[in-house]
């Protein structure tokens, strides 16, 4: 046997032997600080997350028994080269995306790198994240929709060392503790975190006593090669080419203007992808925007492919090495690569909205293999009290998603979408003894689904008053009121989100995305999240599975009929004649096997009611007026595309001619000039 | 666990029933011990255990009257059984109007939010058998809505006319307040009279709805299987000419009467690893490691459970999940890992040897079974083929074993990635150990442990070959094997105390508790745990009843809670002051901080009864006066080929000191000795493996 045939079979041994050994010390950093952190948004929402990261910046071991899989890979190379004198017993911190490039991408998120050396000699990173629950702001909680700049969303900590060669800088935590609201819990988490960071560095030790360093890093860098590998075998399933498809948020909060997001999806045939959002909006006056840096690999943008590779390769491996397979084109100062000082609290809507678009490329591609469009919201209820002494006290209620869709032979999930589906919900008996709540219901809502022959999950809704007149209640991360989870390959769209309030004398008043709410006694707030989209036509679902939904009260009869063509008798037994017959006039064969197009063709889309007539009215108009407003400076595009649209919204009837709206364009320019 | 052994006048026995055989673990009135397997019986649970006690019978030389007077703990795999496979009573459950889908939702999350083919484990309720009833209590146990039974009692109409042989009812806060269940089990009761229903806040009063209905469901579900084995036990036990009431072995390592357990079952569904982990305490402690810090390690076919003991007792945990649901009673903490002796080796696209999650099972089993459709290389092939295992004492020599086979699936794994077979059997075997430690770092640290204070026990069929190798890369430094480690779940449940856990809920902040309330809590758990002694120690010598206190306690706004030890005087006198400050101390223990000026809040009190019991005398030493001469293979490890000797169990003297590397083979497993190991002999016959005390 040569030398390098050697190498490479004590490779095949020695690979999965440290993908175990780095497992297991990024897993027991995450029991370290999942068991001491103080805030629930670390504890029960396991908003937090720990890696093992290459002096590149490559994240090589992430855990993968905590909650968050959208910073998998996170580049970590700008927090690294923020010091040329990384010491031992260092610790860096970190919140600002804009000094950055995009590592860590809203305020919220707290970055720690804690160097280890070996004899002098730099060999890794380890790393944590935690999910901060206040850090000061104009809000509790510091994220609010209608943030305008980032200056608005709390204190910006550029890479600090909290701890130089091991002794801690009390200033900086002085600086903390007294901008945000609740600095006991804040440093309580920050304590747990810098306990896990310390295990992680004392195991790696161990590992280079027993073997030797070189041993270790070799592994180190085997780990993302092998990721990469893993991950090509996946994409090459991906029939070269390129796969478009268009995902809006439907209005900024701040104005009715949607936000568009395009995306173009190559597959390159040699397990490489690119995901080129050119086209996609410039940034927007709300915290919607994503602050990217422009990196070539980000994980925020990246969700969907990451989820497909670790659902259809055999031994996933979950690393930055699935990144290097997909490279990013994102247009500079747009809200998916967006400048300072643009507000970004929120931007986990934006990372579910390239998610579904994602999958919308991929469904032309791969029929069959992803999903359809999801909820697409996470509508996060939190309740802040504040005593008479000032005392503010903020405790997160619960998130309201909505449903997944269905696809992969599979019912969507319900209740839950996929971006978001590692986050727990809060007990009602918990929640009750937390927070002046009294919930009246939390239940999946009838007929919410989009129908497909792989139905989507069925929509939820969350109903409750508050009973403490003192107390507000903020919801944030609300979307898809109107734009629905769409369907594919003949699955339709599923019914969209909703808040509505119903008054202590009956009446009920939509709030729509209203953010803040001060509620009188005895109203009843609904939190709704609307269904996700199904998969396939309807008319092909299997009778028994319909019949079941009946039984289970989730899809009236009414809806069987006309969606799903099936018809129950009085003993609640399948009609089988009524079925055929209803069945037959839809056109549909009743054979249940696959009918969706295979290869490059374009898959038929249902958007739903309303992003169908937004569509047939304005998305003409829209996408003029967007090729327009490039005109202008990056930093006045959006202000120009928001005026001019809501003008022509404003002065034109439903699908203009061009002419008109480029005559309207004119207008405006004058005016302009 | 108590190291006080007792000169016994009476027999005991202890059985534990698995997939396959049935091990019964016998000490005769002069302390002798035989351990007998007889074949499972599946389809009539409890039978096997009968055919063992025949065979039993006519092996010992127990008197009648001793025989008569002998202290029985059964095996409960029934329970666990019923559930995983789902074969228990068809449900239905009433819930707080407006929240039928508390099965469905969950928790929200899924098992693996990566996957989109991920989905939460189907409820054991459908949707369609789950109904809302008008009423409602809140956080503090206040009534909001009354009762309305007349919805109550149509709802249940309803879910009986669906065919639910029980109902389940978990309405909101119930555990605070039980009123509305109880008015409501009591209304149905009276107008659908042969529907049996059961409550949640019975079974275990603990906040959290999903998790609360979860186990009142297990619980109904599982119950009148439970409830034909301890009816065929009792009767069978009677009908041999034994007179002592028969007990069952519990989650918690301990045991009750069978007829109390059939009441609560769900406190029986781990307690067969639990019997093991106590075993594996009480085997330690015979070998003269009091008080012992203990990982213990299991290995079989399948799967490999980790256990772990502190001070001498096992860790309990309330966060365990069997068979997909979350069980929230305190149970022995043992995690279960898919790699065992059956576990399936293989190459992913990259080229990376893999173990599992895959197992041949029984059959066809490895490669070097020989059996039909078999063929796959496993890890016992490899232990097999690098030696670790002698071929022709494997399956205690019941069964043929070709190594020709196992080297040749080594081979087809092997071919893709340009590794020799030799290769493959010890990279597999480093792959596994890599795995074991791996997942006992990430348990471990779940559990709060530091492993450098620790020391090992390993049993089971594998867990003896393996043990030392997991201990190394784990780094700990003492590992024992006790003395019949094929048969420790048995051994355990006829060692077991009588264990009980009691809960008293609170859910308020410390400061809005007075003495009067602390004194009260006091009192609700005092009389729960003196009923269930009384009720429990019938035939029974108890030496002396303990109950330990506990508070789950958490800061204000703090996400989960940290077990405080509670001193009794400490309630009794309404000391608050006292209870804050273990708090913050017990805080400060388990996460190196705590928070004096931050509020504390007190979840439940809790209770753990230990009743102890006089013990079997240690069996005696069973060794050779002089060793025998071992025997010379080549084994293979960590890429290297050495000699190791081989010696038998029976044939090592009481006071030899075997350096590896070397290996021990006995009738039920076989115990690797690595280089740089020590083997040497404790008074109960265990072998102790010590690292660098050479």
């Amino acid at each position: 046997m040569t030398t390098a045939a050697q190498q490479a079979a004590a490779a095949a041994i020695d690979t999965e032997i440290f993908a175990n050994l780095f497992r297991a010390i990024v897993n027991e950093m995450s029991w370290i600080i999942q068991r001491s952190a103080h805030t629930t948004f670390v504890k029960e929402t396991m908003d937090f997350g720990t890696a093992l990261v290459t002096p590149e910046g490559e994240q090589f071991a992430v855990n993968d028994s905590t909650g968050v899989n959208a910073l998998v890979g996170t580049p970590m190379a700008p927090g690294i080269e923020a010091f040329t004198d990384w010491a031992p017993g260092d610790v860096a911190i970190t919140n600002d995306p804009y000094t950055t490039d995009g590592m860590v991408t809203h305020l919220n998120d707290i970055f720690f790198l804690k160097p280890l050396f070996v004899d002098g000699e730099l060999l890794c990173f380890v790393w944590a994240f935690i999910h901060c629950s206040d850090i000061g702001g104009n809000v509790p909680g510091s994220i609010d929709g209608n943030n305008r700049e980032v200056f608005q969303e709390g204190l910006r900590i550029k890479s600090t060392k909290l701890y130089r060669a091991g002794v801690l800088n009390q200033d900086m935590v002085d600086v903390i503790a007294s901008n945000c609201r609740s600095p006991e819990m804040n440093w309580g988490d920050l304590g747990a975190t810098i306990s896990g960071l310390n295990r992680g560095e004392e195991r790696l030790r161990q590992l280079i006593a027993r073997y030797d360093v070189e041993t270790v890093r070799g592994a180190m860098y085997r780990m993302l090669d092998r990721a990469e590998a893993l991950t090509r075998e996946v994409l090459k399933g991906i029939p070269p080419g390129s796969y478009e498809f268009v995902e809006y948020i439907e209005d900024s909060y701040v104005s009715a203007v949607p936000i568009r997001a395009m995306l173009r999806l190559t597959s390159r045939g040699d397990g490489s992808v690119e995901l080129d959002l050119t086209g996609s909006d410039p940034q927007v006056a709300c915290s919607f925007n994503m602050p990217t840096g422009g990196q070539k690999h980000h994980p925020m943008l990246s969700v969907a492919i990451m989820n497909l590779v670790v659902t259809l390769s055999e031994a996933p491996i979950f690393n930055a090495g699935i990144l290097r397979c997909i490279d990013l084109v994102l247009p500079s100062h747009s809200f998916v690569n967006a400048s300072f000082p643009a507000a970004c609290g929120m931007r986990v809507l934006t990372t579910l909205r390239v998610h579904d678009m994602t999958l919308g490329a991929l469904a032309a591609a791969i029929p069959g293999r992803v999903p359809a469009g999801g909820a697409g919201q996470l509508a996060v209820i939190s309740v802040s009290t504040a005593d008479f002494a000032g005392k503010t006290r903020v405790v997160a209620a619960n998130a309201v998603a909505g449903g997944a869709g269905g696809g992969l032979g599979l019912d969507g999930l319900s209740g839950a979408d996929y971006p978001t589906s590692a986050l727990r919900n809060i007990p009602v008996e918990v929640l009750e003894a937390e927070a002046p709540v009294l919930a009246h219901r939390y239940t999946l809502l009838t007929d919410s689904e989009g129908a497909g022959r792989h139905r989507g999950g069925f929509g939820v809704e969350y109903a409750f008053e508050i009973t403490d007149g003192r107390a507000r209640v903020v919801v944030r991360g609300k979307d898809r009121y109107r734009f629905c989870a769409w369907g594919v390959g003949g699955g339709k769209a599923a019914i969209p989100s909703f808040s509505r309030v119903r008054q202590a004398d009956g009446t009920e008043v939509d709030v729509g995305k209203q953010s803040v709410y001060q509620p009188e006694p005895g109203d009843l707030l609904i939190v709704g999240g609307g269904g996700g989209g199904g998969y396939g036509n309807p008319m092909e679902r299997d009778p028994d599975r319909v019949r079941g939904d009946i039984l289970d009260g989730l899809v009236s009869p009414e809806r069987a009929r006309e969606q799903y063509g099936v018809a129950l008798a009085a003993d609640g037994e399948i009609d089988r004649e009524a079925t055929a017959a209803l069945r037959e006039k839809s056109g549909a064969t009743g054979d249940a096997r696959s009918t969706t197009p295979a290869g490059n063709g374009p898959m038929e889309v249902d958007f739903g009611p309303g992003r169908s007539q937004w569509q047939a009215d304005w998305q003409e108009t829209y996408a003029i007026i967007a090729e327009w407003c490039g005109k202008f400076p990056p930093n006045g595009r959006r202000l120009a595309q928001e005026r001019a649209y809501l003008r022509a919204v404003k002065r034109l009837s439903p699908a203009p001619a061009r002419r008109d709206v480029l005559n309207l364009l004119e207008q405006i320019e004058e005016e302009w000039a | 666990m108590d190291n006080q052994r007792t000169t016994q006048a009476r027999p005991y026995l202890g059985v534990d029933v698995g997939g396959t055989f049935t091990d019964l673990a016998f000490y005769d009135e002069s302390g002798e011990l035989t351990c007998i397997k007889v074949a499972s019986t599946p389809a009539t649970p409890g039978l096997s255990t009968l055919q063992g006690v025949n065979e039993l019978r006519r092996l010992s030389s127990c008197t009648d009257a001793a025989w008569s007077e002998m202290s029985h703990t059964h095996s409960n795999t029934v329970a666990v059984n019923c559930l995983i496979e789902r074969t228990g009573a068809k449900l239905g459950l009433l819930v707080t109007a407006g929240f039928r889908d508390t099965l469905e939702i969950a928790r929200m999350t899924i098992p693996e939010p990566a996957r989109y083919d991920s989905r939460r484990p189907v409820p054991l309720v459908p949707r369609r058998r789950v109904a809302g009833v008008e009423e409602r209590i809140d956080a503090e146990g206040r009534v909001v809505k009354p009762l309305d039974a007349e919805s109550a009692i149509a709802a249940a109409a309803r879910l009986g006319e669906l065919g639910c042989e029980i109902l389940v009812i978990c309405f909101l806060h119930s555990y605070k307040n039980p009123a509305h269940e109880r008015e409501a089990r009591a209304a149905i009761e009276r107008e659908l009279p042969g529907l049996p229903v059961e409550i949640s806040s019975d079974v275990w009063p603990q906040a959290r709805e999903f998790e609360r209905a979860t186990l009142a469901l297990v619980n109904a579900h599982i119950r009148p299987a439970v409830e034909r084995q301890a009816k065929l036990l009792v009767g069978g036990m009677a009908e041999r000419g034994v007179g002592t009431p028969a007990r069952g072995s519990r989650s918690n390592g301990g045991m009750e009467l069978l007829a109390t357990m059939a009441e609560r079952p769900v406190t029986a569904l781990l307690s067969g690893p639990a019997a093991g982990v106590a075993g594996a305490a009480a085997a330690a402690a015979d070998a003269g490691w009091t008080g012992a810090n203990l990982m213990t390690l299991d290995v079989g076919g399948t799967s490999a459970d980790i256990g772990v003991v502190r001070g001498g007792r096992p860790v309990l945990s309330a966060e365990e999940r069997v068979a997909d649901f979350p069980i929230l009673v305190p149970t022995v903490a043992v995690s279960a890992i898919g790699a065992g002796g059956g576990s399936i080796i293989w190459t992913d696209p990259t080229g990376a040897l893999k173990i599992g999650p895959k197992s041949t099972g029984a059959d066809p089993g490895p490669a070097c079974y020989g059996l039909k459709g078999g063929g796959v290389a496993a890890m016992t092939d490899a232990f097999l083929l690098a030696g670790l295992l002698n071929p022709q004492r494997l399956l205690g020599g019941r069964m043929k074993v070709h190594p020709d086979r196992a080297r040749r699936a080594l081979e087809a794994v092997g071919g893709q990635v340009g590794l020799s077979p030799e290769q493959v059997a010890d990279g597999a075997i480093q792959v596994a150990t890599a795995m074991l430690a791996a997942e006992s770092t990430s348990v471990l640290a779940r559990r709060d442990v530091d492993l450098s204070r620790y020391r090992m026990v390993a049993y089971g069929g594998a867990g003896p070959l393996v043990a030392a190798l997991v201990a190394e890369a784990v780094y700990v430094n003492s590992v024992l094997i006790p003395p019949v480690p094929g048969t420790l779940s048995a051994l355990g449940a006829a060692q077991a105390d009588l264990e009980g856990d009691f809960v008293q809920p609170i859910y308020r902040g410390l400061d809005s508790l007075d003495a009067a309330s602390l004194g009260g809590a006091l009192e609700g758990i005092r009389s729960q745990t003196a009923g269930w002694l009384e009720r429990e120690a019938v035939g029974l010598r108890v030496q002396h009843a303990v109950v330990e206190y506990s508070a789950e306690m958490r800061y204000e706004g703090q996400g989960f809670d940290v077990t405080v030890p509670i001193d009794e005087a400490w309630l009794a006198a309404g000391d608050s002051a006292a209870i804050l400050a273990a708090f913050h101390d017990a805080h400060q223990r388990a996460f190196g901080h705590s928070h004096r000026g931050t509020p504390a809040w007190l979840q439940e009190l809790r209770a753990h009864l230990t009743g102890r019991l006089p013990k079997p005398a240690p069996a005696s030493l069973q060794s050779a006066e002089v060793g025998g001469d071992p025997s010379i293979r080549n084994i293979r490890l960590r890429g290297k080929e050495v000699e190791g000797r081989i010696f038998n169990r029976e044939d090592i003297a009481a006071d030899s000191r075997i350096a590896g590397p070397a290996i021990v083979e006995q009738m039920d497993t076989t115990t690797l000795v690595p280089d740089g190991w020590m083997l040497t002999l404790a008074l109960n016959g265990a072998l102790i493996l010590e690292r660098g005390a050479a």
